[in-house]
């Protein structure tokens, strides 16, 4: 019955591109700083867990409800027994090894993944700079310390002014303890995310990071007990702060705020407050420094 | 025990960013002994201070972490362990291969630095320096085969393994006298005792039970390797 | 050689990747096809060793492929991921797969398999300054350096330009009249189209055809396919339709016009015009028979 039928349609043009519903985004954009902030967002979810697998949530959120362990059991010692658990200034001294295997786990987390599969490019052909980048990435880990010993010292303080103990509610050192942590988040973030960015291996940063700590605080408790077993103090007091938790203590919460210590030994004093200050902001510095060289190495592959 | 997987094992460990970390960690540890010596606090104590918390303490279990999951953990990551399992060599030697790497890389990046760090403060005195030399070296096998094991098991092998060596043996074992009989670092230590006449180095666990606790650790540590490696599976990406 | 499935089914959890498949792999090249996710990798990674199957058997002439290592002396094994040491040379690399296999002259294997591939040139640079394609033909190479009865690959050509992709579909093909046992797995149809004669359809999990490739390919097309149309006016559609012998039987519903279409490429082309001539305008053809159409839309969308 195919010769009844009318013959097929002469053929098309030979070459045509099809309209098929792609629209240009000509609305407003919100630009660079939002870029940031919202790469700041993601890592920062990043480092919880959020937005990721179920099993990369476990040892960030453990970490967490570990962290927050010495709260409640102060609280509830408060509570029940009228009596002070866990001072405020040295809650992430006690606490130590939690924030730093917390900045070991989740810091290579937040630059690795990028490194590794080359990445950087893409972000950098976007509004975002090398600076935002960077800058973003210590946000974000900051911000997640900070929320790591920042929230156990407030669920402590509004349990303490809850509770109603005998005697003044100690907002100073409540407020000594917060500027600690915040000073801590920052001086950690930036030297976990600066040794974790030179390895794209996720398992090889975290090993270079918790060594960092280990090293850095065994150096320090060796150096200072040898140094008080020969009775030489004041050399003791500087060894001290080669431990990152000691060095905030010493010039935030015993430097600025005038709280007791909460290290083995006592700190540096006088011009020692100032040293141990400048020691902190340099340490900030130089791993922000190498940070961007990395990353400027990084962006030119 | 397999020449070929041993050689592209020791390249992996040894042949880039990772063996700088292996190489920090005794470079410390001597400084460490050398300034104790410019300082003058070179006595016997201050030298079993000094390798109790940070030889036994702190390097060693980091140098467990990096070697011991090194040798297996990034291939599995990456996928190129896929160019050993198929082949037809039985799982388990190559579980045993990549142990006898990790194990001799902790050996010579612990043992020797141990014994020239205590060599260095007090000689051979009381058999200090070959007893923490003994305790590193069987503590590093049993850490080796641990490590190794977790980086079988598990994706987040370092993680879990510091998670281990700062909480449970640095923190639980130091305060919690239960927990010290299930620390390697404390049954290493209880090897040193035994080979050192220092008085200032107590332990609290019998050497038997200590040496077969090594023993058991690291040849079951092995043994599981070698059995999980036997069914491995390829997945998707995570 | 021949590797045998038996009612092999695979889950993850709830999700079900491979679903009750039966297939035997015999000598000669066979295409695995399907659209991505369709559980070729899981099926291809059950007859390499690398997964246990949840239910049924996977065997190589009727010996157990999971948890045996013995099998690796007949099969060669070509992953899809970049599994090679970037810090090797190629021709560490082969010459290492060589003496894993106790081959009793290893250097000669390797210098073999590295002919085969074409990579002699490139042999002494590390694999990590290889191109994409180049990390794919050593680990060819690799797989190849024993001789092996049986070679399984995963996406062979991904990465490959086109001039890499003919010469390893050539060594593909000429292994296959060798009489060597092959199967590669692909989601191009092109691909497959130009290797294989026999392939196996893999879609959502369930074995959805068997056989010679072109016979597939008519079957697609040439079976009877069920349409639901919709238009102005059913009535004047139907009686215009089943004027034709390319419709074979029109019914009319409530939902609209059911037609058997014989002959789908001429009923395709036929529906338009009748419409048109009979001025009736056409709302809505959509397929009755989902569950084959998706198999069908694939083969002849000829892509992913």
């Amino acid at each position: 019955m195919s010769e009844s039928l009318p013959a097929p349609p002469p053929p098309a043009p030979a070459g045509v591109i099809h309209d098929i519903g792609y629209r240009h985004y000509d609305g407003p954009r919100l630009g660079r700083g939002h870029a940031a902030a919202a790469l700041a967002v993601h890592s920062l979810r990043g480092v919880f867990g959020l937005g990721r697998t179920a099993r990369a949530k476990i040892i960030p959120f453990v970490l967490f409800g570990i962290m927050m362990l010495p709260a409640v059991v102060s609280i509830a010692m408060m509570a029940i027994l009228q009596e002070r658990g866990v001072r405020y200034t040295e809650y992430a001294i006690v606490m130590q090894a939690i924030p730093a295997i917390f900045l070991a786990s989740q810091s290579p987390y937040t630059v690795a993944p990028d490194l590794r599969f080359r990445v950087l490019p893409l972000y950098l052909s976007r509004p975002v700079t090398l600076w935002d980048y960077v800058g973003a990435k210590l946000a974000a880990m900051t911000a997640a310390l900070f929320l790591l010993t920042a929230v156990p010292l407030t669920v402590l303080f509004v349990g303490e002014l809850v509770v109603d103990m005998p005697g003044a509610v100690r907002t100073s050192e409540y407020l000594a303890g917060m500027a600690g942590a915040l000073a801590l988040s920052v001086l950690l973030a930036a030297l976990g995310v600066a040794i974790a960015s030179f390895t794209p291996r996720r398992g090889l940063g975290v090993a270079a990071v918790i060594a960092f700590y280990l090293l850095s605080t065994g150096v320090s408790t060796a150096v200072g007990r040898v140094l008080e077993q020969a009775g030489d103090f004041a050399a003791a007091s500087w060894a001290w702060l080669i431990s990152p938790f000691f060095l905030v203590d010493a010039a935030v919460q015993v430097g600025v705020f005038g709280m007791d210590g909460s290290g083995p030994g006592g700190y540096p004093e006088g011009v020692g407050v100032a040293a141990a200050i400048m020691i902190m902001v340099g340490l900030i510095a130089l791993s922000v420094v190498a940070l961007i060289a990395r990353y400027r190495k990084a962006a030119s592959r | 025990m397999n020449g070929v997987i041993a050689g592209i094992t020791y390249r992996a460990l040894l042949g880039r960013r990772r063996v700088w970390l292996l190489v920090l960690l005794p470079a410390v540890l001597l400084a460490l002994a050398v300034l104790l010596r410019v300082i003058g606090a070179d006595g016997e104590r201050a030298t079993v201070e000094l390798l109790r918390t940070f030889a036994i303490g702190v390097m060693l279990p980091l140098l467990g972490v990096i070697a011991g999951t090194g040798v297996i953990a990034p291939e599995i990551d990456d996928g190129t362990i896929v160019h050993l399992l198929s082949k037809p060599i039985s799982r388990p030697v190559i579980a045993q291969t990549k142990f006898l790497v990790a194990a001799s890389v902790v050996a010579a990046f612990a043992t020797v630095p141990t014994f020239a760090a205590a060599y260095l403060l007090i000689g051979l005195e009381a058999g200090v320096a070959s007893g923490f030399a003994l305790a590193a070296l069987v503590g590093g096998v049993a850490y080796a085969a641990v490590f190794m094991l977790l980086g079988v098991v598990t994706r987040h092998a370092v993680t879990i393994g510091i998670i281990y060596a700062v909480i449970w043996e640095g923190v639980v074992g130091n305060f919690v006298p239960g927990a010290r009989r299930y620390s390697v670092q404390q049954w290493a230590q209880t090897v040193a005792d035994q080979v050192s006449s220092s008085a200032f180095l107590t332990t609290d666990i019998g050497i038997g039970f200590a040496v077969s606790a090594l023993v058991v650790v690291s040849v079951g540590a092995v043994l599981w390797a070698g059995r999980r490696l036997r069914s491995f599976s390829l997945t998707g990406d995570e | 050689m021949n590797i045998e499935l038996a009612q092999v089914s695979r889950w993850y959890g709830n999700v079900v990747a491979v679903n009750d498949v039966t297939m035997t792999i015999g000598p000669g090249v066979t295409g695995l096809l399907g659209p991505n996710g369709a559980g070729k990798s899981t099926l291809l990674h059950m007859m390499a060793g690398f997964l246990a199957p949840s239910g049924g058997t996977v065997t190589l002439d009727g010996t157990r492929i999971w948890r045996n290592h013995e099998v690796y002396r007949s099969i060669g094994l070509v992953p899809e991921r970049e599994a090679v040491y970037g810090f090797l040379t190629g021709w560490q690399f082969v010459l290492s797969s060589a003496r894993l296999h106790r081959l009793p002259d290893p250097e000669d294997a390797a210098r073999k398999a590295l002919a085969l591939v074409e990579m002699e040139d490139a042999a002494d640079r590390r694999i990590e300054t290889y191109s994409k394609g180049m990390r794919q033909r050593m680990k060819v190479a690799a797989a190849l350096v024993h001789e092996p009865r049986v070679l399984l690959l995963d996406e062979p050509f991904n990465g490959m330009d086109p001039r890499q992709r003919m010469h390893m579909m050539d060594l593909i093909r000429a292994m296959g009249t060798a009489g060597k046992t092959i199967l590669f797995s692909s989601h191009i149809l092109e691909e497959v189209e130009r290797v294989a004669q026999h392939i196996e359809v893999l879609v959502a999990g369930r074995h959805a055809a068997s056989g010679d490739f072109r016979e597939i390919r008519r079957r697609m097309t040439d079976r009877p396919h069920l349409f639901r149309v919709r238009s102005s006016d059913d009535r004047r559609l139907a009686a215009a339709l089943i004027a034709d012998a390319s419709s074979g039987a029109v019914s009319l519903t409530e939902a609209g016009l059911e037609v058997r279409a014989v002959d789908f490429r001429r009923f395709t082309w036929l529906l338009p015009r009748v419409a048109r001539d009979a001025g009736v305008r056409v709302w809505q053809v959509s397929p009755a028979d989902e569950d084959l159409e998706s198999v069908f839309s694939y083969l002849i969308n000829r892509s992913g």
